[in-house]
């Protein structure tokens, strides 16, 4: 089958690889018939993410038709059509039990290696690297999709595939981020970056009950979406040298309600200190750029929540831990637990209350992922989101 | 317009000093235990304490003690044993060759010099085996930097009146000088640990530290016969004797998961040891036999068969299994594995030691190699491929090339599909 795969920094290719195979018998394939290059791929593709190896299929948002089950998945037949989630998890350790499945306790094979860069080790996911597992990713024709008795989501007849697909990581994403800032009616709650994921997140605010959602970012073409799609108030951080003090000023000095990371690692911007972490990147002081987190947790008002969602994967310097303890901020974070999303994310999407394909801003085949990335990564075209299908 | 703004209808709740509208959590433990049962709970430490005491809810036996860890390889026994082989092996040369060492040491040999070295030679070997003893090693080594002291004091005083006799001995002085400075380390440093072991215990009698799997206070918790799981509970339940020749010598290695099912459903997978070789990756087979006897089975490098017999020692329904190679087997091994429940239905702690294979002839250095360099790595993913099979039902293989890895696996290939079907799918 055809394949798109990390050949090193900056380089995809397509490529010839085997069909995937039935290897537990718990699980599932899946031919694909749409698949996402999400913003965290940009991650990998920089070369930033850690125990990456070359020729390692790449791709966590897919969706496609159950072809082949394995001995232990009674609930899908062949022919069902379904939506994968990125956090490959087993339905049945503790973390499953209560719905954090992105912290599945028996899902990554290299457990050990993510224990020993953090500590302990969280799920297992599709093609982001060795130290989430190894598995192969979905920007392919085929998928082996492990658990599949657990794991995919049979997308009701009458909602397309375009509809569906982002229920596989960033649609729930979005909305996990806003989900657990706790937002009152009447709140005010600022978002960095406008990508796919803060699209969801501003959207997913206003459906918590926010009065106003405060966009933040430079590209002008996803304000622009974040204002007229999305009703966010926009902040442009090329016009404004002091991103908190801006959000002062709206908020009558107090400060958002609630701030949301959906940027991670490869934060841009501007200043010296912007400058200094670059120069710690370069020179592996550090290994993600804070610099938007930063600003959330200094903009954010005394007793308010920070929202990380955005991926970082391993050390930072210079963290404002003293604005965290004195100003009494409550931190919340995590990959997503798409599976507990899945279902009430698809009734508000059924019932036409949220329509995620606004986001979508290039259709083109698996063929041209490596041309997807050159476009998604350098914001050509007005790109925010490729959709790859694959026929 | 309203005068007076409204806060959102359930919004917004306004904190009342007064009213006493913030409420404290009242915890209530598991096993249902009142205010007077924590009480209680909380005199009867008072009164093992002596003075005061905690009045607040203690619910775990840990709680108030001091967590020291039963160290698996005590640090400062490499140095010991280092200087302990230096000390038999110089003292063995000055009995055997005294002359030799002498004229090295730029003395001239005379009978007296002779009976001088071989004394200190004498005296070298046997605080030599001393340190080798494992008693307490900061005597011997105090004995060892006094014999040095006097050494340097004898070298100033026998040398010889050549220039190149001055050399060696000065060459002497200073090896002596390094061997001191070098006891002298190790002494002080085995003192100061040892110290520091009894100052940490200093302040609680032995009963009030705990190492080891810490156990829970918590009826529901515990299903009878707690007696065994209590830390030492291997001790207690081989009595101190056999406790002692099972763990005398041992490499021992440790490792403990959670798994998110009961106390009994784990006990009983793991009691039936045929099931062992489906999460212990380098077990090829074990059958049962009559009276808690099994019969192992591993390759070698090469594929060649290893075997022994083995004899479960302790067994106590749900809550711990201790087993150990019969004396005649080529292949010594003991293990014990622990089950505690968690309180709150969390799942169970599996706490699991080995004293690992041990070698018992060329048979047992083969299989010794077959283990990959740290043990606790086959422990703790041994533990981990348990846990997976017992909450997932499999264990997951990452990609083609590790299952491929597997079945080329000597092991692994061995095993019936039958077998590697009923987990590994």
């Amino acid at each position: 089958m055809k394949a798109n795969c990390w050949m090193g920094k900056n380089m995809m290719q397509v490529r010839e690889v085997p069909d995937p195979q039935i290897l537990n018998r718990r699980d599932a394939i899946v031919k694909i018939t749409s698949t996402a290059i999400c913003g965290s791929d940009l991650h990998l593709y920089h070369g930033v993410v850690p125990t990456m190896e070359k020729g390692d299929i790449i791709g966590h948002e897919f969706m496609g038709e159950i072809i082949e089950v394995g001995r232990d998945v009674s609930n899908l037949v062949v022919g069902d059509r379904v939506v994968v989630p990125f956090p490959i998890a087993c339905g049945h350790c503790s973390a499953c039990d209560v719905g954090l499945t992105s912290l599945c306790e028996n899902s990554n094979p290299n457990s050990a290696l993510a224990e020993t860069i953090m500590g302990h080790s969280a799920c297992g996911i599709y093609g982001y690297g060795h130290m989430t597992g190894g598995f192969a990713g979905g920007q392919a024709e085929m998928v082996r999709v492990p658990f599949a008795d657990f794991g995919p989501f049979k997308v009701p007849d009458g909602v397309s595939d375009e509809q569906a697909l982002f229920l596989s990581d960033i649609l729930p994403t979005g909305y996990m981020g806003a989900e657990q800032c706790d937002i009152k009616p009447g709140q005010t709650v600022a978002v960095w970056g406008c990508g796919p994921v803060g699209q969801f997140a501003i959207a997913s605010a206003y459906l918590l009950g926010a009065s106003r959602v405060i966009a933040i970012d430079n590209v002008p073409y996803r304000l622009r979406m974040a204002r007229e799609r999305a009703g966010a108030i926009t902040l442009n951080y090329d016009e404004i040298d002091d991103v908190p003090a801006a959000l002062k000023e709206l908020t009558g000095s107090r400060g958002p309600d609630a701030c949301i990371d959906c940027v991670g690692m490869e934060a841009q911007g501007h200043g010296p200190m912007y400058a200094v972490d670059k120069v710690k990147m370069a020179s592996k002081l550090q290994t993600d750029l804070p610099f938007a987190l930063r600003q959330a947790i200094l903009a954010c008002r005394n007793g308010g929540v920070v929202s990380i969602v955005g991926v970082y994967v391993g050390m930072v310097d210079a963290f404002p831990i003293g604005s965290i303890m004195n100003r009494g901020l409550r931190i919340v974070t995590g990959q997503t637990h798409v599976h507990r999303y899945m279902q009430p994310l698809m009734n508000l999407i059924q019932q036409g209350r949220l329509d995620p394909t606004f986001i979508i801003t290039h259709r083109m085949s698996l063929q041209d992922a490596p041309r997807g990335y050159e476009i998604f990564d350098n914001k050509l075209e007005n790109c925010e989101k490729v959709v790859l299908t694959v026929s | 317009m309203r005068e007076k703004q409204e806060p959102h209808e359930g919004s917004f709740q306004r904190f009342d000093r007064t009213a006493s509208s913030y409420e404290l959590h009242e915890v209530m433990h598991e096993d249902g235990a009142s205010q007077d049962g924590r009480m209680q709970h909380g005199q009867r430490r008072s009164e093992r304490g002596g003075d005061g005491g905690i009045a607040t809810a203690l619910p775990d036996t840990a709680a108030g003690r001091h967590y020291q860890p039963t160290p698996l390889r005590d640090p400062d026994q490499l140095v010991n044993s280092g200087i302990a082989w230096f000390s038999i092996m110089l003292g063995v040369t000055q009995i055997v060759a005294p002359d030799v060492l002498a004229r090295l040491i730029g003395v001239r040999p005379s009978a007296n010099t002779r009976t001088i070295m071989r004394a200190i030679g004498a005296r070298a070997v046997a605080t030599g085996f001393g340190l080798l003893s494992h008693t307490k090693s900061t005597p011997w080594l105090w004995t060892r930097f006094a014999g040095d002291v006097v050494d340097l004091s004898m070298l100033g005083t026998g040398i010889g009146r050549r220039a190149d006799d001055r050399q060696r001995a000065a060459r002497a002085a200073l090896a002596v000088g390094g061997v001191a400075a070098l006891d002298f380390y190790a002494a002080s440093r085995n003192q100061r640990t040892e110290r520091a072991r009894l100052e940490a215990n200093g302040f609680a009698s032995p009963e009030e530290t705990v190492s080891g799997p810490l156990t829970y206070d918590n009826a529901a918790a515990r299903g009878g016969g707690a007696e065994a799981a209590t830390p030492n509970g291997l001790r207690g339940v081989l009595g101190d004797d056999a406790f002692a020749a099972t763990m005398a010598g041992s490499k021992k290695v440790r490792h403990a998961v959670t798994i998110n099912r009961s106390a009994q459903e784990l006990y009983e997978f793991w009691h039936d040891f045929e099931n062992l070789p489906k999460f212990m990756r380098h077990l090829d087979q074990v059958t049962t036999q009559e009276g808690g006897r099994s019969h192992w089975v591993t390759r070698g490098p090469g594929g060649a068969k290893v075997e022994w017999d083995a004899e479960i020692v302790a067994d106590v329904p749900n809550e711990l299994i201790a087993w150990q190679s019969l004396p005649h087997a080529d292949v010594r091994n003991a293990g014990t594995v622990r089950f505690i429940p968690v309180p709150g239905g969390r799942g169970t702690e599996v706490h699991v030691e080995l004293d690992d294979m041990l070698p018992g002839g060329s048979l047992g250095a083969a299989v010794a190699k077959l283990f990959r360099s740290d043990p606790r790595h086959q422990v703790r993913d041994d533990l981990k491929a348990f846990k997976s099979v017992m909450e997932a039902g499999e264990i997951l293989y990452a990609n083609i090339a590790e299952k491929q890895q597997a079945e080329r696996d000597d092991f692994r290939r061995a095993k019936s599909d039958a077998e590697m079907g009923e987990v590994r799918g």
